[in-house]
């Protein structure tokens, strides 16, 4: 009916009838194309709620099967390996050995955080045999 | 050996090692400036509202985004032509070794003088003395001189492994029936540690490579301790 009265002069149709015949050519305006959706706050929460289970699964499995921890990576023992690498100047370079003080037989200032009694007892130790 | 946390290359000790680290580093720095134009030009192309739809062709402008990637192509392909070849460099080598991978350990072989060879196993993690890494520790390792040219040969005696040591460069696949050569000159003395490359069984993890580079006086007084074991039975 509408359609109809659309082929009449425009004037007569009220703005309802304008809206509806608007709707049905074109779908939606230019501004409604262009508005916010808001499915970002959809997608963010979507993935929440999948990154928490994954965390949830893997903490499950994480404590309820403890795997097995080889001996090497107690502190002693890799206070123990430092010294081993520094005592055969591994990577003299750039790497371990390079920040070492050989001279004064501790790490240097920036890489204190390295230093252990045992490092610095025993590379001294070589020293005097030396 | 790496340190914990490391996350660049071993310290080079060859000098193609280094030349491979500086090309990488500078490979590292052009993929930098590639990325970051792409990320500003996404980025401004996506911010704005308006669309650009009055442009069609610009021969122009097509010319340049064809020919720019093609210069900076051939750019990064100088230093890779130049390391292919030195790579392949050997000048005459003093010292030959052979490495000869089985499962799960590697044999090597000097045979300079006479027939010596000794098998290098891993030691078992209940073994270890304090402070001994992991997987890396050997009973007999590899020794090499130092400043020297040295050749190694790598094949199998049953399944595909490889040699590789990280600190020299070096990463030849030991296949059984053919050797591979590869030519190292140490400039540093030094311990060195490597893994089989290549997947070779249960226990390809657990065969590693230990060589031990020290000077060239230490290294022929070595053999000639190892020859007369070898003679006297």
């Amino acid at each position: 009916k509408l359609r109809e009265k659309e082929k009449g002069d425009w004037k007569l149709l009220s703005l309802e009838d304008k809206k509806t015949l608007y709707r049905a050519s074109f779908n939606s305006t230019l501004e409604e194309v262009r508005a916010p959706s808001g499915d970002w706050k959809r997608c963010i929460g979507d993935n929440a709620i999948l990154m928490a289970l994954m965390f949830l699964g893997v903490s499950v499995i994480g404590f309820a099967d403890p795997q097995y921890e080889p001996k090497t990576v107690t502190n002693e023992w890799v206070d123990a390996q430092t010294e081993y690498l520094i005592k055969r100047r591994v990577q003299p370079v750039d790497g371990i050995a390079s920040w070492y003080d050989y001279e004064n037989n501790k790490f240097k200032p920036t890489w204190s955080i390295f230093t252990t009694k045992e490092t610095s007892k025993s590379v001294k130790t070589l020293s005097e045999k030396e | 050996m790496s340190y914990w946390c490391q996350m660049y290359f071993q310290n080079g000790v060859t000098f193609t090692s280094m030349r491979v680290q500086w090309a990488f580093g500078m490979y590292c720095v052009v993929l930098m400036l590639i990325f970051v134009f792409v990320m500003l030009s996404v980025l401004l192309c996506c911010s704005g509202s308006h669309q650009f739809i009055y442009m069609l062709t610009d021969h122009n402008l097509e010319r340049i985004w064809g020919t720019v990637p093609l210069l900076i192509l051939v750019f990064l392909s100088w230093p890779s032509m130049g390391l292919l070849y030195v790579l392949s460099e050997l000048e005459t080598p003093l010292v030959t070794v052979k490495c000869i991978g089985h499962q799960w350990y590697w044999e090597y072989e000097y045979t300079d003088f006479a027939v010596v060879s000794y098998n290098s196993y891993m030691v078992p993690e209940d073994e270890l003395k304090l402070g001994e890494p992991r997987l890396l520790t050997v009973d007999k390792s590899m020794v090499l001189p130092f400043s020297v040219w040295c050749r190694i040969l790598t094949t199998s005696f049953d399944v595909v492994h490889s040699w590789t040591v990280p600190a020299f460069g070096v990463k030849s696949d030991a296949v059984p029936g053919r050797l591979s050569e590869s030519s190292v000159k140490v400039e540093m003395p030094g311990v060195f540690w490597g893994q089989c490359s290549e997947i070779c069984g249960a226990l390809h993890s657990f065969m590693p490579i230990r060589v031990e580079v020290v000077s060239a006086e230490l290294f022929s007084k070595w053999l000639w301790i190892l020859q007369s074991s070898v003679w006297e039975g």
